[in-house]
């Protein structure tokens, strides 16, 4: 239901909605937004959806809203919320279908403005070796046995066992590339045979592997640490956990739904049901939903591995050369404290931005804070940030420009080959089976990135440390 | 609301049959299970499928369809759809008629 939402400027860049304002809010929600922005929730559900959030069970103190948010499917896209731990709510739909979706940006030594018509062929051939689009063509092909590994282990079984990275790539993944709580009885036959055969795939719609410019630096001390340079090659890489993590949000949707019709609740949205955290229900869904996480960890690595054989090959370099700076996830719920609480963060298109000296940070990033990767459009430049102490998001920043326009918005204003000229004029090299794929990610149907970044800087969520630029884009 | 419907199709190649069984807590949430069970079979299997017969049953307790399946095998599959989510999930009488509606992410 599309309601009025009274809200109120709380700053130069934050809006808040009072817990009176609604009857049913436990907590007050705060936007942190410019002006232009927050005119864009106007008009949709968005503003609706972080609300209902706020009705949640064991809301902690507030539900954030980042400025690249945009209506989702029950939980809007770019919220975040915290629920108290032991019994505090967990809704899959507030960490979305695509369980673990997120970014990991690996960087090379290679200078891409001297790449000349290389660029292409290298364009080519990782269009080449990382299977894209919908379905389960062209993934690794797992036993059973191997799978059940991956759902437990994620990232460390796939490098340890199969042989796709480096040691170091654990350091440099949040979490170390796995949550322990994951168990693969907890998934479903259904889930497991989507997930069998596509690991190595970066699937379709707005996932991407992208090659890049550092085009600046903003903090050279942060940005050495990271190892990155100006003037380097970086390849963005963004999927998340494929048909397998869509099958264990549907499966889980499904049955809090059922849940609560038994118990006579009526959620705001069916797709934001919800069980207490320490139910059964809500345990078997913690459970299904780590073994998705991992699974997309070892995505990412695999498709981080294809990179690096390619690039290996043609730009005649050593794998441990092309480094992984971090891997971040951008829509998963985990355990963390903040302000001295046991909470369950929920961040759906949302990024985590630990500061300096948080204990889950690798000693290599202690000083600089967690980098924290924000893709802008494929047209448009993305941002290497880093994490600061005090964020007032529980630790969270945005996860890329957010779109502006639906995919249907989209289509109706663009044309896939209109889109496909633009960057090739612009220098930038496309490779994209679809022209309707590209047309619904075309760079104007997302907000503008260096906007939204602006308000996570001012509003004390991370720093800026490098920008990147787009010379090669592969969409799914 | 209760209601019953009955649907056929053509006849079945049986080498590529399904039989799908399925029930809910209401009407919405069968066509959101109906429509996942179509994706997945597809993503799984590698084929479009048919439905050659089904039998839908509501009732003020439930929902539950019965179907057979006919699958066409494709080359690869390349539909945008990867799940039918409850948000905005309805499923009522209008004027007489049934409306349905369920949104998929893409």
């Amino acid at each position: 239901m599309h309601r009025p939402i009274p809200i109120e400027k709380d700053g130069d860049y934050r809006y808040v909605v009072s817990p009176t304002a609604l009857p049913e809010m436990l907590a007050p929600a705060v936007i942190y937004a410019d002006e232009a922005l927050i005119k864009e929730f106007a008009d949709d559900l968005t503003l609706t959806q972080l609300t209902n959030v706020a009705t949640l069970p064991g809301v902690f103190k507030r539900v954030c809203g980042m400025p690249d948010m945009h209506q989702g499917y029950g939980f809007p896209v770019g919220g975040v919320a915290a629920m108290a731990m032991p019994s505090g709510a967990i809704s899959p739909g507030g960490v979305g279908f695509d369980i673990n979706c997120g970014v990991r940006l690996l960087v090379a030594p290679v200078d891409p403005t001297r790449l000349g018509p290389r660029l292409e062929r290298i364009v080519e051939e990782l269009a080449r070796a990382i299977p894209a689009g919908a379905g389960k063509e062209g993934g690794l092909k797992l036993s059973w046995t191997d799978l059940d590994q991956t759902l437990t282990s994620g990232s460390r079984y796939v490098i340890e066992h199969l042989g796709l990275g480096l040691e170091d790539d654990l350091d440099r993944t949040e979490s170390g590339g796995c949550l322990l709580a994951a168990d693969p009885s907890s998934v479903s036959p259904r889930a497991r045979e989507r997930g069998k055969d596509q690991l190595g795939t970066m699937g379709s719609g707005n996932h991407f592997v992208e090659l890049q410019r550092v085009e600046a630096i903003d903090d050279p001390e942060a940005a050495s640490a990271m190892g990155i340079e100006p003037n380097m090659l970086g390849v963005l890489i963004h999927s998340g956990s494929r048909g397998l993590g869509h099958q264990v949000c549907t499966d889980h949707v499904r049955i809090m739904d059922a849940r609560m019709a038994a118990a006579c609740v009526t959620p705001p949205d069916r797709q934001l049901s919800w069980a207490p955290a320490d139910s059964a229900v809500g345990q078997a869904y913690l459970s299904a939903m780590a073994c998705a996480a991992n699974y997309a960890w070892a995505n990412r690595q695999a498709i981080s591995h294809a990179v690096r054989r390619t690039l290996a090959r043609l730009l005649k370099l050593r794998a441990s050369e092309i480094r992984l700076v971090y891997d971040v996830a951008h829509n998963i719920a985990k355990a963390e404290e903040h302000d001295g609480k046991s909470l369950l963060v929920h961040r759906k298109g949302a990024t985590r931005a630990f500061g300096p000296g948080h204990p889950d940070l690798p000693q290599e990033y202690a000083a600089t804070g967690q980098p924290v990767l924000i893709p802008g459009s494929m047209g448009t430049r993305s941002y290497v940030l880093a994490g600061l102490a005090g964020n007032p998001a529980f630790g969270s920043a945005c996860h890329g420009a957010g779109r502006a326009l639906s995919r249907s918005e989209a289509k109706s204003k663009f044309t896939g080959s209109g889109v496909r000229r633009s960057l090739t004029e612009s220098g930038i090299v496309v490779r994209c089976a679809s022209n309707e794929g590209l047309a619904e990610e075309a760079p104007a149907a997302y907000k503008d990135v260096d906007r939204v970044v602006d308000v996570v800087v001012r509003n004390g969520m991370a720093a800026r440390v490098a920008r990147l630029a787009p010379v090669g884009v592969i969409k799914g | 609301m209760a209601g019953s419907a009955t649907v056929t199709v053509a006849s079945p190649n049986r080498s590529n049959v399904r039989e799908v069984e399925l029930s809910a807590r209401d009407a919405g949430a069968l066509l959101a299970d109906w429509i996942n069970e179509l994706i997945g079979l597809s993503e799984i299997d590698r084929m479009v499928f048919q439905c050659s017969h089904a039998d839908v049953m509501i009732d003020e307790v439930g929902a539950i369809l019965r179907a057979s399946l006919r699958g066409v095998p494709i080359d690869r599959w390349v539909s945008p759809l990867k799940a039918a989510t409850y948000h905005g999930l309805e499923f009522g009488m209008v004027r007489g008629r049934y409306r349905a509606r369920a949104l998929c992410d893409i």
